[in-house]
């Protein structure tokens, strides 16, 4: 009998340490592969695409919509990806179906509790201290399967936040990983977007505009991974990057880069201000002898007061001056931490809509004043 | 002999030190300089506007004389401040002053608020404001980053015996000219 019951019991914990891991890292993996192959046939050839005008906008459904590297936009890709979401929202809405859940996901994590409770006592005069530590367990245990519940929305959460803030202003928003995106990136921008060495993706995309700019702004995530065997560490990045449409053209392309950032083509910037010449170095697109007095030319007082400034407000960023555009990589993602709670209320939180509208904003006007600056 | 290797090593890390402390003072107190020559452009280049202001405003306006002989009183001290910055500091605030009054004044004539070249002008005159005080900005970091190496140790010894002396802060009023748009 006590064999048995400690087969069960391993198998429990088995179940629950690797059996659960290896489900969600197969489904990823189903998912991924499934995306990746979607990419692919809807590529930028697609007749359905819409492409874009001799002006460099897309026009979509009556909106004007702008993106740096993209020729073609997959909108119904786009809309596709959202009606999931919306499909999985409306669940989250029907009350009764989440209470429902909730209420068995919490009878399973009692059962699996009451189970190493009574398999603790039964066994406690021959297993001794294995048979606290089973009862011990089985208090926590009870919280696992509830847990897991909640931790499937999360990523939800973040996406429908984005969703319908970007519905409520009238943008475009994708979810989707895109991976086809980086290539483009990284030819135009000199290959500063081929950071990890895998999993290089950007996702969570918006297309737009605010107060008369045109933007576009998106998710660059990747990792690295150090060492090997067991000291092997993969540690997963998040960047946010914003491309806003200039309507001045630049005589010349350049990168502003922060000075403490390892790389083999920086190069230091000598401008008056030592504030300034600390925090960032200078890369340029092509290599000619006059860059260094054109750069110096845009790095006018305003210009570098404001760029000082951000760089203490922001972070470590780092900002693309191109023709047509400028394109802001930020050391961190657009949302944080959130207050929407869907097992409470199936609304998402004005916090939230709040904190993601005050970054955007304050991305475009940051770009705003340092193009007015330039001038 | 290792007694003299060791006061050699250290006589040789202290001279290191002597040369790349006066160095940086060197570099820091040139990086001050830089920055007061960029307000010095920007005030010149706003001081070049004024005539032009003056003559604009002259043409609409008959009974303000006082207010625009205080602007060429403010304009002429600009330009004699050279790079005394407590002077230009304060023929600046007054310049300002009379930069207000003069805008002020400009309130009670229409003709002149919608003249094109009033605009302009007045246009020029508030984004090389804007520059002034984003030269100013960077003027005092580089002030203060360089009064702090001057007063701290060990720099301070160095800075005694080669006379570096703390540099002045320029202080400044509120901004004179309202932004527009053309």
């Amino acid at each position: 009998m006590n064999i048995l019951l400690g087969f069960l019991f391993m198998g429990i914990l088995a179940l629950i340490f690797i059996g659960f891991p290896i489900f969600f890292f197969a489904r990823y993996f189903y998912l991924h592969t499934k995306n990746v192959t979607e990419q692919i046939n809807d590529d930028e050839n697609n007749p359905k695409n819409y492409h874009k005008d001799s002006y460099g906008y897309f026009n979509v459904q009556g909106h004007k919509f702008w993106d740096p590297v993209q020729e073609s936009l997959n909108f119904e890709r786009m809309k596709r990806d959202n009606d999931k979401l919306m499909t999985k929202y409306d669940k989250i809405k029907d009350r009764k179906s989440i209470r429902k859940k909730k209420f068995w996901f919490w009878i399973l994590g009692a059962v699996l509790s009451l189970y190493f409770i009574w398999f603790g006592i039964v066994s406690f005069e021959h297993e001794g201290s294995e048979s606290l530590i089973a009862i011990f367990f089985g208090f926590v245990v009870i919280f696992i399967p509830i847990g897991i519940y909640k931790t499937s929305f999360f990523s939800l959460k973040k996406d429908l936040i984005k969703f319908l803030y970007a519905e409520q202003m009238n943008w475009l928003y994708s979810p989707n990983i895109d991976y086809s995106k980086i290539e483009k990136l990284n030819n135009s921008l000199k290959n500063y977007f081929a950071k990890g060495n895998s999993g290089n993706h950007i996702e969570d995309q918006f297309w737009g505009s605010l107060n008369g700019k045109y933007f576009q702004l998106g998710l660059y995530q990747y990792q690295i991974t150090t060492g090997s065997g067991k000291n092997r560490h993969t540690q997963t990045y998040h960047n946010t990057y914003v491309a806003i449409k200039t309507d001045k053209n630049l005589d010349l392309e350049f990168i502003l880069r922060p000075e403490s950032e390892k790389g083999w083509f920086k190069k230091d910037i000598e401008t008056e201000s030592i504030d300034f010449n600390k925090a960032f170095a200078i890369d340029y697109f092509l290599q000619s002898d006059n860059n260094e007095l054109l750069a110096t030319k845009h790095l006018n007082p305003k210009v570098i007061t404001e760029l000082v400034d951000l760089q203490k407000k922001y972070g470590k960023f780092t900002i693309f001056f191109k023709k047509g555009y400028l394109l802001f990589l930020f050391p961190n993602p657009l949302i944080k931490g959130t207050k929407t709670n869907f097992f409470k209320s199936p609304e998402v939180a004005k916090e939230d809509i709040d904190s993601i509208n005050y970054s955007i904003t304050q991305f475009i006007n940051l770009s705003e004043e340092l193009i007015k600056a330039i001038r | 002999m290792i007694g003299y290797i060791i006061i050699a090593g250290i006589v040789f890390l202290a001279i290191i030190a002597y040369i790349v402390i006066y160095n940086g003072l060197v570099s820091t107190k040139n990086k001050v300089e830089q920055a007061w020559s960029g307000i010095d452009v920007q005030l010149k280049r706003r001081a070049n506007l004024i005539p032009n202001l003056i003559e604009t405003v002259k043409a609409y306006t008959k009974h303000e004389k006082e207010v625009l002989e205080n602007l060429t009183k403010a304009r002429t001290q600009i330009m004699q401040a050279g790079t005394n910055v407590k002077k230009a500091s304060q023929a600046d605030n007054e310049l300002e002053g009379a930069l207000k009054s003069i805008f002020a004044v400009a309130e009670n004539y229409p003709e002149l608020k919608a003249n094109q070249n009033y605009l302009k002008l007045q246009q020029e005159l508030s984004n090389t404001e804007d520059l002034i005080a984003a030269a100013r900005r960077i003027y005092n970091s580089n002030t203060a980053i360089y009064n702090t190496k001057i007063q701290s140790f060990p720099n301070s010894i160095i800075a005694g015996i080669h006379k570096f002396k703390n540099s002045d802060y320029f202080e400044t009023g509120e901004k004179a000219v309202p932004g527009i748009n053309l």
